[in-house]
């Protein structure tokens, strides 16, 4: 699984040391990631490593291996302050210049897994330029908040979604959406990914290959909206080229923020 | 590096390798391997393992290998990691694993 | 109680876990009824199981037993079969009993499941009419040990062999090779290495090798696990006449017949005729048919049976000696030992009376 998951081609692949490793199998699957790392066999696709929490004993192991192996992006699950970031940010910083690795290449992405993770949010996304996303994992946070997962609107995960998503566009970082646990339950799964989309995430954490394509397809733009898309730029061009201020479409005023609308359409279409 | 115990690595799951190394002093390094590709890939499992015991600095083991299929990454992995164990070293020296 | 979860797996809510020691008083009922549902029986010589475990509702869904390097009683359930579930508690099998220092890994299957152990990583050694094929983990073993024999080999027409498990070596011992050395050429003699006996495997041995060492044609060899072994023959040393089972003789006659004897090129097996013990007369007889047998790709060993020394009436063998020991009678055991055995059977009887007199 963890060699063949490029078939499936995902925008980028996480490998995990935390939850999915025993205690006893931390060693083995470090060496297992640095040496999948080094064989770089999966071109394009972006490269992630979910390191165990810096409450454990494990997580300096983790970075070592991830900094050195070459991973473009740390995962630092269950972050609950700005200190945990910036004391993992120095370890990568020093790991950086002692394997000779080019100093701020390696990215930071922040799981929030619990109340006092939601409530620093807007700090945890900001405080870092190694920063590229802030996760919100949903598992954690609603046992931390003696909840459970309902069905239908998740009221239970609106607050933390709402605070993750302004954390995340405050800081100019992507935010991704909770992992959905059952990976037989396709209707349940586009029921959240619709809640997600149209709050504004840029994706979700993915726990089954068989998830990706059934994502793509959600945020993959329909044909009408493409063509829109396309029409819009389009027409601000030729307002561009003849000099004009102010364009419109079909009676409608093409503003800067719906042509910004418009180039994100264009590139999730190529992007799925 | 020098062993202390067995070692063990790896899984008998496919795509995977299971790894097993025993310290022989003087023995040099003896190779045992059991393959499902073996007659299209068993040269290139015994030079993958060949070449991280010497990266390691392992000179005499007896090395039982059980492989499903596994690529040369995956077979790397679990050489180094039965080799670390049987050495009983914690601590990863990542700039000798090439 | 301690379980220890070793780890879950990539299979819904499965966590495997390995059971020995008190724990498996708790778990024996549970396991046995889900290998009787599976249509198998429980082994009671099993010292540790690794277990699948579906976590929802705690039914066993796979395990797999160690009789020491043995591997028995592997079942998977049905809605697994064909799945990784198989490999998974194979994988922590073979890892504990590489952990508790053995290196090497036996099991006896039916021809059909052959398949499923060579994914363990198990080559086939041998397989018998009936269809029980024996299984090794590590065939360098085995290489090895032939290796090992070869370098011992000698030429000449006749080379016999015998095996013995000499607990003690009795003057019908020493008939019985003098036999064989006097017909032969050189005669192979192979110790049971077990310590399963009565007396010590150091100690038979150096008493078996002390009674020889007068005849220059004969080799003593130190046990193996392929020669009358827990591995290859584990009835052997239960002497239960209800679990004697032809199929694991045939196994052990096999081995001798496909792997041992042409290492050493023997052409003839002497083995003492067996007038009261059951498990050793059927081996015997396990043990003509397959050595005689014209098929096979190792050329056919001739069994001798040689009638047995007898004294005062009866004939010498272990067991009589043994018996006299315990009813503490010292003088008749003279008679059917020789000098050195005898010499060390009166220091131990004089040892555990003393022992005894202490407590």
């Amino acid at each position: 699984m963890l060699s063949n998951s490029y078939i499936y081609l995902p925008d980028s692949v996480m490998f995990d040391l935390e939850d999915a490793v025993s205690i006893a199998e931390k060693d083995t699957a470090r060496l297992l990631v640095y040496n999948t790392l080094k064989a770089k066999i999966y071109g394009d696709i972006e490269t992630v490593v979910r390191i165990n929490g810096v409450d454990t004993p494990f997580w300096e192991a983790d970075l070592e291996m991830a900094v050195r192996g070459g991973a473009e992006v740390i995962r630092l699950p269950k972050t609950e302050n700005v200190n945990e970031v910036k004391e993992l940010e120095i370890k990568i910083g020093k790991i950086e210049k002692e394997c000779g690795r080019e100093f701020g290449s390696t990215k930071i992405i922040t799981a929030i897994e619990s109340a006092s993770g939601v409530v620093n949010a807007v700090g945890i996304a900001a405080c870092s330029s190694r920063m590229v996303a802030i996760a919100l994992a949903g598992f954690d946070y609603l046992v931390d908040m003696q909840t459970e997962r309902s069905s239908g609107t998740e009221p239970e995960l609106f607050f933390a979604r709402a605070t993750v998503l302004h954390a995340a566009r405050a800081a100019k970082i992507d935010a991704f959406d909770v992992a959905y646990g059952n990976v037989n339950d396709e209707e349940g799964f586009m029921r959240e990914v619709n809640i997600a989309k149209n709050l504004g995430f840029n994706g979700k954490s993915l726990i089954h290959p068989r998830q990706i394509e059934l994502l793509h397809k959600a945020y993959q733009p329909t044909q009408p909206e493409l063509d829109h898309a396309r029409k819009v730029i389009e027409a601000a061009k030729t307002a561009e080229e003849k000099g004009l201020g102010v364009v419109s479409l079909n009676g409608k005023m093409i503003d800067p923020p719906v042509i910004q609308a418009a180039q994100r359409v264009i590139l999730l279409a190529d992007y799925s | 590096m020098n062993l202390i115990q067995k070692g063990i690595a790896g899984t008998l799951e496919s795509s995977d390798i299971l790894v097993i190394v025993n310290p022989q002093a003087g023995g040099g390094v003896q190779l045992s391997i059991q393959s499902k590709v073996e007659k299209q890939f068993g040269a290139t499992i015994r030079r993958v393992i060949v070449e991280k015991l010497e990266a390691l600095g392992v000179t005499d083991v007896v090395v039982d290998v059980k492989d499903q299929g596994a690529l040369d990454c995956v077979i790397a992995a679990r050489v180094q990691a039965a080799v670390y164990r049987a050495a009983g070293v914690d601590k990863v020296n990542y700039e000798v694993l090439s | 109680m301690m379980l220890r979860f070793v780890r879950k797996t990539h299979f819904a809510a499965v966590s495997i876990i390995v059971i020995s020691g008190e724990d498996l008083i708790d778990y024996r009922t549970r396991i046995e009824k889900f290998l009787q549902n599976n249509g198998l029986d429980m082994d009671a010589r099993i010292a540790k199981f690794v277990v699948a475990m579906n976590d929802c509702d705690a039914n066993i869904v796979a395990c797999a037993g160690l009789d020491g390097n043995i591997v028995k009683c592997v079942c998977v359930d049905q809605t697994y079969r064909g799945s990784e579930l198989s490999l998974v508690i194979g994988t922590e099998l073979v890892k504990q009993a590489f952990q508790d220092g053995h290196d090497d890994l036996f099991l006896y299957t039916k021809e059909k499941n052959k398949q499923r152990f060579n994914g363990w990583g198990f080559s086939p050694l041998v397989v018998t009419k009936g269809g029980v094929t024996f299984m090794e983990y590590n065939k360098r073993k085995l290489e090895n040990y032939l290796q090992s024999l070869r370098s011992k080999r000698t030429s000449g027409k006749c080379i016999g062999s015998i095996v013995m498990n000499a607990n003690p070596f009795t003057k019908g011992h020493r008939y019985l090779v003098e036999r064989a050395a006097a017909e032969c050429d050189c005669v192979h003699v192979f110790m049971v290495k077990e310590d399963v006996s009565f007396f010590r495997y150091k100690d038979r041995f150096k008493l078996v090798k002390d009674g020889l060492q007068d005849l220059n044609n004969v080799i003593l060899h130190p046990g193996s696990d392929y020669i009358v072994s827990h591995a290859t023959f584990p009835q052997y040393f239960i002497k239960d006449k209800h679990q004697v089972n032809r199929q694991a003789s045939a196994v052990d006659a096999l081995m001798f017949r496909q792997y041992i004897a042409p290492a050493l090129g023997i052409s003839v097996r002497y083995v003492g005729s067996e007038p009261i013990d059951e498990t050793t007369s059927m081996y015997n007889c396990v043990l003509k048919e397959y050595l005689e047998l014209s098929t096979g790709s190792a050329p056919p060993v001739e069994l001798r049976e040689m009638k047995r020394l007898e004294c005062c009436g009866s004939v010498i063998s272990a067991s009589r000696v043994r018996a006299l020991m315990k009813s503490e009678s010292i003088r008749p055991i003279e008679a059917l030992v020789p000098k050195n055995t005898f010499v060390f059977i009166e220091k131990y009887l004089m040892t555990s009376q003393k022992q005894k007199e202490f407590l």
